[in-house]
């Protein structure tokens, strides 16, 4: 019955509740039809990589609905129910759900890859579980435990294997999503939390592709500040950045360097990507001070770089550095390695240098050969899901 | 509108789920048909309610509004239906970035029975200004107020008897169409949904106890404190419950600048008084422009109270004869003390006092016991 529901239900949660209310029941019936009916897909598409059908050359970041999506909720005692698969669709929530009303939520960002031999591969899923669990802290609310925030990872995208573009032409983007579901009228937590995965095939962030981005430097409106919870990924902290990329988008930027809050005198990160200047053979990111989001593909050039032997320094990183720089990139798991083409500053345009043989292409092959595995994984960072 | 919905409603015609009515044209007083569900809606002139133990937690009025509209486009067919839950993509922009505001408004029981609403045209024009601040289209002020008082007339059994309560109404513009990047949704949601409710603090009607939080800013220049963003809201839960903890009834942030000048407590302004004076923080993109602070500050000044808007500097607490907050779910709540590091300072509270005389005008001109010469108050019935 349950088989049935997945693969017939159109849309909502309902059906999801039903399942894991089996679960919830305590036999194991329900979860082992889930798992079979996810073995079964992956059984049969390991014969026969068996593609979406999708144009899988001209891919953006916009949304392509998937098969599937997993999710999960907590309970009063803060516990998360095991949690399953059901139909990508709607998803039902009370008005006065705590995300809706006062902003409870977090976000999380990964990617699968594809191998060159067809496996699919993530790339270190633990540090996004360990952030979420920090941000949840922060946010007060329950979370998963790392265990369960991976299983649910890599049952998106097990269930969602054929969405996972073929090697070269992109990813899986997956977007893990923790918030209050339970009503809260007057200002208080959400006793109750859902914890969601749903993924999609991307392939550049920007518009620009592969060309180099176009920096505007924000001086009114911060991003962050201290105190407040720019340091973990809560969604709290996009909503009021969207006018300033809008106007700076307007103006043909492809983002935003944010400013800090209290002085303004120092670059902190770009709306969805961390920053990082090169000069010879210095590497200079700002340091994460609980306005900065740590970010994961950050962590990982951060190391690349001290193994290449370049000397990598997380400080205080003022905003008139950037005239001096030979380079500048930005790291995110949706943007990848991006080179910086210019920076704009009150009116002053700065250019960096761009293209292959340099610094930033380096670090980003790198990062780029473990994550597909055509670079020997020496640090465990990779994780095969099949 | 208004009449054709009271003219539905006497016909006992019933209204259907979201779900269902959205497969059919949005012509609000046709169309509808009787679901074959039992009747639901009753004649009776209150809900079946403990009216005397009203809180502040979530009683859901039989009915809600909603209204959809694109990116580009504007809203339109807004419609009543029953309080349920609403379908969402996962990948809304509300759930995702956060882009979404709220507002806060209540529909008062007259002594004679009638219903009525305070100033609800200042709620759909902050609405509007905080919807142009997070890029999202908003209803028009005529809309915004059409939809509050079809909700309030719709569910008017839920409006507590007179003296005991009132009906919060929250209206919420929300992204709820689907977006992956980091972008403005390409489809907005307006609903609004209402609950009776009595005092917003566990405390009733006793004076507040306050804590001065250092760590933790609620706003800071060049963000969204000046409106009514969730956003503003889920970052201070962190401070909020860490004070309620240690027994305090609510916190009250300082700049996040100088760490020196008060802002505003969670959910509501915050008010000194020295003799005839009145002194508040002037609403300077980082707090919120309340209307109930508003409201009392007109009423203040035409009792002859000197009303200051200025930075107000955290010393200034040790000054003052009297603090209270202000807000639409707090009403206008007398402080009875406020910590600031390790110094507790005591105020006057109780019937005598600045703050009691401007509650009972407040209080008086809403529920309609106080002849309303300003033209804010409207009876929806």
């Amino acid at each position: 019955m349950a088989l049935r529901c997945l693969s017939q239900s159109s849309t909502t949660f309902s059906y999801l509740s039903k399942i894991c209310g089996f679960r919830m029941h305590g036999t194991k019936a329900a979860a082992s039809v889930v798992e079979e009916h996810v073995s079964e897909m992956v059984g049969t598409e390991r014969v026969d990589e068996d593609y979406a059908d999708v144009d899988w050359d001209n891919l953006g970041f916009s949304l392509v609905r998937t098969d599937y999506m997993f999710a999960t909720r907590s309970c009063r005692e803060g516990n998360f129910e095991q949690g399953c698969l059901s139909r990508y669709g709607n998803i039902e929530l009370n008005p006065a759900a705590g995300i809706l009303n006062y902003g409870q939520g977090l976000i999380e960002g990964m990617k699968a890859y594809r191998r060159e031999d067809g496996r699919v591969l993530l790339f270190r899923p633990e540090l996004n579980a360990v952030r979420m669990k920090k941000g949840a802290e922060r946010m007060c609310m329950h979370s998963p435990s790392v265990q369960q925030f991976i299983e649910g990872v890599k049952q998106t995208v097990l269930a969602n294997r054929r969405w996972v573009p073929p090697p070269g032409k992109g990813s899986l983007y997956l977007r893990p999503l923790l918030f209050g579901s339970g009503a809260s009228l007057g200002l208080s937590a959400a006793s109750e939390f859902t914890f969601l995965v749903f993924g999609s095939p991307v392939q550049n962030y920007f518009k620009e592709g592969t060309a180099a981005l176009n920096l505007y430097v924000e001086e009114v409106i911060p991003r962050a500040y201290l105190g407040g919870s720019g340091g973990v990924k809560s969604i709290s902290n996009y909503g009021p950045v969207l006018e300033v990329m809008r106007r700076a988008k307007a103006r043909g930027f492809s983002d935003v360097l944010y400013l800090d809050a209290e002085t303004k005198k120092n670059i902190e990160e770009v709306s969805a990507s961390n920053i990082f200047l090169v000069k010879g053979n210095t590497i200079v990111t700002p340091a994460t001070n609980g306005t900065i989001l740590g970010g994961i593909t950050r962590k990982s050039v951060i190391e690349i770089a001290i193994d290449l032997g370049y000397k990598v320094e997380e400080r205080v990183v003022p905003v008139e550095e950037l005239k001096d720089a030979e380079e500048v990139f930005c790291t995110g798991t949706a943007t990848g390695v991006a080179s910086v083409g210019s920076i704009t500053f009150q009116n002053t345009r700065t250019e960096y240098k761009v293209g292959d043989g340099l610094v930033t292409q380096q670090l980003g092959s790198i990062l780029v050969g473990i994550q597909t595995g055509s670079i020997q994984d020496i640090k465990n960072w990779v994780v095969e899901i099949d | 509108m208004i009449k054709t919905v009271s003219s539905l409603l006497k016909s006992h015609v019933h209204i259907r789920t979201l779900q269902t009515f959205s497969k059919y044209n949005a012509q609000a007083a046709s169309a509808l048909r009787e679901e074959g569900k039992k009747p639901v809606y009753q004649d009776d002139e209150y809900a079946d309610m403990d009216w005397d133990n009203l809180g502040f937690a979530l009683t859901p009025a039989d009915y809600m509004y909603v209204m959809k509209c694109s990116k580009d486009g504007e809203f339109t067919k807004g419609e009543l239906t029953r309080f349920g839950t609403i379908q969402l993509s996962p990948s809304a922009g509300v759930l995702n970035y956060g882009q979404a505001i709220y507002e806060g408004t209540k529909a008062y029981r007259k002594e004679n029975g009638k219903v009525l609403l305070f100033r609800p045209d200042h709620n759909a024009v902050r609405m509007q200004l905080g919807a142009e601040r997070m890029l999202m289209p908003s209803p028009s002020v005529d809309q915004f107020v059409d939809a509050v008082k079809q909700t309030a007339f719709a569910n008017k059994r839920w409006v507590p008897p007179s003296g005991k309560g009132s009906l919060y109404i929250r209206p919420l513009l929300m992204g709820t169409g689907p977006v992956l990047g980091l972008g403005p949704a390409p489809e907005y949601t307006f609903i609004v949904y209402a609950s009776p409710v009595g005092n917003y603090f566990k405390e009733g009607t006793a004076a507040l106890n306050l804590f001065v939080e250092e760590e933790h800013a609620r706003a800071a220049p060049g963000g969204s404190g000046g409106v009514k963003s969730i956003t503003n809201y889920a970052p201070v839960l962190k401070a909020l419950s860490r004070a309620k903890s240690l027994g305090f009834s609510d916190v009250l942030y300082l700049d996040s600048v100088k760490k020196k000048y008060l802002e505003e407590a969670s959910a509501c302004n915050v008010f000194l008084v020295k003799g005839r004076t009145i002194v508040t923080p002037a609403t300077n993109g980082t707090i919120l422009e309340g209307i109930t602070r508003k409201s009392v500050m007109e009423i203040a000044f035409d009792q002859g109270y000197q009303v200051v808007e200025k930075a107000v500097h955290v010393n200034e607490i040790m000054d003052a004869d009297e603090v209270f907050c202000t807000g639409t779910a707090v009403g206008v709540a007398p402080v009875g003390t406020i910590t600031y590091q390790d110094k507790r300072v005591e105020y006057e509270a109780g019937d005598e006092s600045v703050c009691q005389k401007l509650r009972s005008v407040l209080v008086g001109i809403q529920t309609g016991s106080i002849k309303d010469t300003k033209g804010w108050v409207t009876c929806i019935n």
